[in-house]
């Protein structure tokens, strides 16, 4: 089996005032991607792109070992499950008819698992989606994409918009998911203490372009933050500094480690301070 | 597919037995004659419509995007959608026809039912066939009321030129026998539908990719 659930080389789509260009990132078995950007950075479009279900403009994507412009890649679908940032399901339609419609459409459907999926999060079967909440929505997209029994997980903003219990319940399920033999999962969200939590890999898109992808705790390993007088910044390499916060005692910084003189205290940066610091650059 | 189908089954199921009713009532009242059959046809013409609108107003396309469908079998569908209700309404209108000979034997003209109703039934297909692509095109809204245009347009060219063509002439027997009326009309239908369902597809994909955003 190929080592890559996704390997994605050079991918470009351009839109009207938009652009994703020269996008590379990759997705090993057995991990959590986080996609990390602003709204706009181009996170849906690349699941969109991902999953063929808009045209790109170059650049090549591999799913599941196949080309996704491949015939083949039509019977790969079976073995990837998607959640929308919404269900994108008729209102008029409950939890009951959405199962009959995917067992209509995934040849792998297992109604069994959907249905242990509907009794876990106490979902009301015969309730109709217009009166469902957006956390009882989101677990309803879940179901349907855990229950073709697919390889690979595709979540866009899966977690935006729930209350914190209902994040930690899906987080857990996103995260046995991905514990599992020759599974992957790609999570999109803007919410980054919950891909610092999940994540083995983060890549921050910004304004459409691939700003950094790592792996998590390289990333917390490689940067820290720097609190020093403007002075004391001057003389620290450039190449070092990804980010800067200027006060009227001092200034905060986003520095590589590495670069640090040894006496320097770099304080620990989380990952929303490592995303801050990259997208905003300098700041007074 | 027939996941998909379903989908649009469950949509059109509340607004189908609304029309499913009364189509039953205008076929089985008296004195309503062809307006019962025109109105138990019109079911095929409008839940494939209401079923876009649906579709929009959800984004289901995006979702349907990722599933292991074609855009073809999406489009498709609305076209199958159309199909099995004109049947119902096939039903329904031959259910109430049986109702009134039972009723008042004799009183039900079968060949004439058969015949209005299966030039109505092609009249219809070629209506949703020049229906659907303008809806796949222009969204649900902005395509009917196009569709209408062009359609109003069509038929008044249409008279206007039979009238300049056959003045004051009985139209009627201008016209070539049913049998051959049917396999002309039918003819054209299976035509019209072709050329509609690739053109159909080829503005959903279009729209898919954000051409018309």
């Amino acid at each position: 089996m190929e080592s890559n659930a996704i390997e994605i080389r050079g991918l470009c789509k351009r839109y009207k005032g938009f652009s994703l260009d020269d996008l590379n990132l990759d997705l090993p078995y057995g991990c959590v991607l986080g996609l990390v950007g602003e709204n706009g950075a181009g996170k849906s479009t690349t699941i969109r792109l991902i999953m063929d279900a808009l045209e790109r403009d170059g650049g090549t994507v591999s799913v599941l070992g196949a080309d996704n412009q491949s015939k083949e890649f039509l019977d790969l679908k079976e073995d990837i499950g998607v959640v929308l940032d919404e269900t994108f399901v008729p209102e008029v339609i409950n939890a009951k008819q959405l199962g009959k419609i995917m067992a209509g459409t995934y040849q792998n459907w297992d109604q069994s698992v959907y249905d242990g999926w509907i009794r876990r999060f106490d979902l009301p079967p015969d309730k109709k989606f217009k009166d469902y909440s957006r956390g009882m929505t989101m677990k309803l997209g879940i179901a349907a994409a855990l229950s073709h029994r697919p390889r690979l997980l595709l979540l866009d903003e899966a977690t935006g918009g729930l209350d914190p219990m209902v994040r930690e319940e899906l987080l857990e399920v996103f995260a046995d998911f991905a514990a599992e033999e020759g599974h992957a999962v790609l999570l999109s969200s803007h919410i980054v203490s919950d891909l610092e939590r999940i994540c083995d890999y983060i890549a921050f898109l910004h304004k459409g372009r691939l700003v950094l992808c790592e792996e998590k705790d390289l990333l917390l390993d490689k940067y820290g933050i720097l609190k020093c007088s403007k002075e004391q910044l001057a003389n620290i390499p450039q190449e070092a500094i990804h980010g800067r916060r200027v006060g009227t005692y001092g200034v905060e910084a986003l520095v590589e480690r590495e670069f640090m003189p040894r006496d320097a205290v770099v304080d620990r940066a989380s990952l929303e301070d490592i995303i801050l610091y990259m997208a905003k650059g300098e700041q007074k | 597919m027939i996941g998909l189908l379903k989908k649009d089954l469950y949509v059109a199921d509340k607004s189908s037995r609304l029309l499913v009713v009364l189509a039953l009532v205008f076929c089985l009242a008296p004195g309503f004659g062809s307006l019962g059959s025109t109105y138990a046809m019109m079911m095929a013409f409008m839940l494939p419509m209401n079923s876009i609108a649906y579709d929009e107003r959800c984004k289901w396309d995006r979702y349907a995007a990722m599933l292991p469908c074609r855009p073809s079998q999406i489009v498709w569908c609305k076209y199958l959608l159309s199909g099995i209700y004109t049947l119902l309404g096939e039903v329904i209108i031959l259910a109430g026809a049986a109702v009134r000979h039972i009723m008042k034997p004799g009183s039900v003209d079968w060949q004439s039912i058969f015949e209005i109703n299966l030039m109505l039934a092609l009249v219809m297909f070629l209506v949703i066939s020049i229906t659907l692509p303008f809806l796949f095109r222009f969204g649900s809204e902005k395509g009917r009321l196009i569709m209408l245009v062009v359609m109003a347009m069509g038929v008044g060219t249409a008279v206007a030129s039979t009238n300049a063509i056959f003045g004051d002439r009985d139209l009627v027997s201008l016209l070539p026998p049913v049998p051959v009326l049917v396999t002309l009309g039918a003819a054209l239908v299976i035509g019209g539908i072709y050329v509609s369902f690739r053109l159909s597809v080829h503005f959903y994909r279009k729209r898919q990719n954000g051409a018309y955003d």
